[in-house]
């Protein structure tokens, strides 16, 4: 493999890598808080795309044709709405089983990501769904890389959310008081803190951050279907136990290491081989780190 | 594209009343001669449900073919008949209409649309022994039964293969490619004719891989295609959308700027929607159109004449509508060779049919039913999206 190739092959390791992360953060924050794994996140992912298809096409109806505001706009819609729906998912599936053993709100978890992806299906059928095109197609040579303009934008829009999202747990109050509930939710409520609204609150960003990877997603491909939750949905569930669950830094790394894994994969093996090499690696970090890449910091858990 | 797919595809459709069938059966009786008995040919296609669109143009052709043999003096004085059944794009109910056929007696069958239906029920009419031509089912499988009684006038997936290699050797001479496909039944088989075709004519097929179509970034194997040296001259996808689009984005997104060419499971307008600007230029091959048949130098008398006629009473065709008439023909054209409408010598008179002219070009069975002059034309797709026929192989092998 030539020096340009490996370049290369990373850079759209990266690119996909941070959708990835983007979503591997919902489960990481989630499972941080309630130590849940919450499968949803997959189908809130997939919602936020479909939301995204929707608006989108609505804005350029009334004639909002520049692509950046576009999305922005779209962006905050989607994610609004997902996160909202991702508050309704924890109230039905996951609050009142907030008692019962462990693997009763895992298993509804998992309908309620089946029933996401139903409904997505039932809307909007099983044919595609295709994103306005709204950059040019022409690639940009970086140096010894070509990439897309579009997926060069994905990429940073999905670190700057990433690095976002991780600046409110540590610096913000509500992080703080996020933190405090990961630690040790009796403690936190006997300090004040209102956990069923943070718990709320961590199912919220989760979830508004999964429809945001949807929509970057749909923008860089162009193409959503029905079933995309299942397959992004695990491979960022595997890219949050990769860097570490429960720890949000985690999320990006996790993300990253699979994308560019997968990357690589498929350099050297057909291209069917991709998951089973990328989940082959993730055994043999957690044999070496059973917390994962960055570990889970207990302090710094949320 | 989802129809020209459907030989492949499965409608969804429920099966409700296949008495609807009875209603659609054309009577021609007030024109039948009183003399002998007329000639049935039982013909099945969806007439209602999503693909109806296509059966109805098709029955439309069917008639026309039929009302055009009885005003010539019909089969040696027979009249031609039309027996229709509607399959709804159902494997069951289709193959209820062929039990119908077989206790009608019908003399041949024009049909099915759907390879899926046109399979099994190509078992029924062999067993009753009724000679059974089929103007749309391209799935290879029909007429590698065994059937003797079994023949089709439209290409099969397989050539398609051979027609894309052609074009790509002798028209855009290129000698080195990459055959990539989805993984199914359709798109390996298109690929790998492909490939097999490409290497005969001397060329050589650098890699062939198979690319997972549920995962949607295909950045990887291209990087690694555009790092093959010397370069790679063409690539070739067997497959279906949005696979195709994605791909052909992807690669144009990396700076692969070599031609790209697909099949019938991808022309069609989510090509375009799922690949945008990067699908001008590409090609894709697939069975002609009656309105790309009758046009240009390369244009077919019978194309022509057929596609007046059929304008002037039921506006444009669609794709397998020529096929559906030249499908009646070939069976008259076969009783009347004969001189006899006894099922056995029918299917004598279809085996035995070459060079037989017709509205599609040339019919030309082979042993196992076939018909071996390529049905697949090189479309190119422009801006805007549309696709404009390129190139036909046959029109090149002629001249």
């Amino acid at each position: 493999m030539s020096l340009q190739e490996l370049l290369q092959q990373i850079a759209n390791g990266l690119v996909v890598g941070s959708v990835y992360g983007l979503i591997a953060l919902g489960y990481t924050m989630v499972y941080g808080i309630v130590r849940l794994i919450n499968f949803a996140q997959g189908g809130l992912y997939e919602v936020g795309a479909y939301l995204g298809v929707f608006f989108f096409t609505l804005m350029g109806k009334f004639g909002l044709q520049y692509p950046i505001p576009a999305v922005l706009i779209t962006l905050v819609i989607s994610m609004t709405l997902t996160g909202a729906l991702a508050f309704v998912v924890e109230r039905v599936a996951y609050r009142p089983l907030r008692n019962a053993p462990l693997l009763a709100p895992l298993v509804s978890s998992l309908a309620m990501f089946f029933l996401l992806i139903s409904v997505v299906q039932v809307v909007t059928g099983a044919e595609p769904l295709t994103y306005p095109s709204v950059l040019s197609p022409a690639p940009l040579h970086l140096g010894p890389i070509v990439l897309s303009p579009t997926s060069l934008i994905i990429f940073f829009a999905a670190i700057l959310l990433m690095v976002g999202m991780q600046q409110f747990v540590r610096r913000t109050k509500v992080g703080k008081a996020m933190r405090a509930t990961a630690a040790n939710r009796e403690a936190a409520a006997l300090m004040g803190i209102n956990t069923t609204r943070i718990v709320s609150l961590t199912f919220v960003l989760g979830g508004a951050m999964g429809a945001a990877a949807g929509i970057l997603y749909g923008v860089n491909y162009g193409t959503v279907t029905y079933d995309m939750g299942e397959f992004g949905g695990l491979v960022a569930f595997t890219a949050a136990v990769m860097g570490g669950i429960g720890n949000v830094p985690g999320a990006l790394v996790g993300g990253l290491t699979v994308g560019v894994l997968s990357s690589f994969a498929s350099t050297f093996l057909p291209n069917q081989w991709n998951e089973a090499i990328v989940f082959a690696i993730l055994i043999l970090i957690l044999a070496i780190r059973p917390q994962g890449i960055l570990g889970e910091r207990v302090a710094e858990r949320a | 594209m989802s129809l020209r797919s459907c030989p492949r595809v499965l409608a969804a459709l429920s099966a409700a009343a296949v008495v609807a069938a009875a209603a659609a059966t054309v009577s021609l009786s007030a024109t039948v001669a009183a003399a002998s008995s007329p000639f049935v040919i039982g013909f099945a296609n969806p007439l209602t449900g999503s693909e109806a669109t296509y059966g109805v143009s098709d029955e439309h052709a069917v008639n026309m073919a039929a009302s055009q043999i009885n005003k010539a003096g019909g089969i040696d004085g027979h009249k031609v008949k039309i027996d229709a059944c509607d399959t709804q794009a159902t494997p069951a109910i289709g193959v209820a209409c062929a039990d119908s056929f077989v206790s009608d007696h019908v003399n041949a069958v024009v049909g099915f649309f759907n390879s899926s239906i046109s399979i099994p029920a190509s078992g029924i009419l062999h067993k009753a022994d009724i000679p059974m031509v089929s103007a749309a089912s391209t799935n290879p499988t029909l007429t590698e039964q065994g059937f003797k009684n079994v023949f089709r006038v439209c290409g099969t997936d397989n050539y398609q293969g051979a027609v894309e290699a052609d074009f790509a050797y002798k028209i855009l001479k290129v000698r080195r490619v990459v055959a990539l496909n989805d993984e199914e039944t359709y798109g390996q088989g298109v690929a790998s004719f492909f490939g097999q075709s490409f290497k005969k004519l001397g060329g050589k097929v650098v890699e062939d891989e198979g690319i997972d179509a549920d995962a949607t970034d295909f950045t990887s194997v291209l990087t690694q295609i555009k790092s093959i040296s010397p370069s790679v001259q063409l690539i070739e996808f067997g497959g279906f959308n949005p696979a195709a689009g994605l791909l052909i984005k992807q690669a144009r997104g990396l700076g692969i700027t070599v031609p790209f060419i697909s099949d019938d499971g991808v022309i069609g307008p989510l090509y375009y929607q799922t690949g945008g600007q990067s699908t001008v230029g590409t090609y894709l091959s697939s069975s002609p159109t009656p309105q790309n048949l009758a046009q240009g130098k390369d244009a077919i008398p019978a194309a022509k004449t057929f596609l007046q006629q059929y304008v002037k009473q039921f506006g444009q065709p669609t794709e397998y509508a020529g096929y559906s008439y030249e499908a009646v023909e070939v069976i008259a054209n076969a009783a009347k060779t004969e001189h006899s409408i006894a099922a056995n010598k029918v299917i004598a008179g279809l085996a035995a049919t070459h060079n037989y002219r017709g509205t599609t070009g040339i019919v030309d069975f082979n042993s196992i039913g076939n018909n071996i002059t390529p049905q697949y034309l090189i479309y190119k797709v422009q801006p805007g999206g549309g696709n404009k026929a390129y190139w036909n192989p046959n029109a090149k092998s002629k001249s």
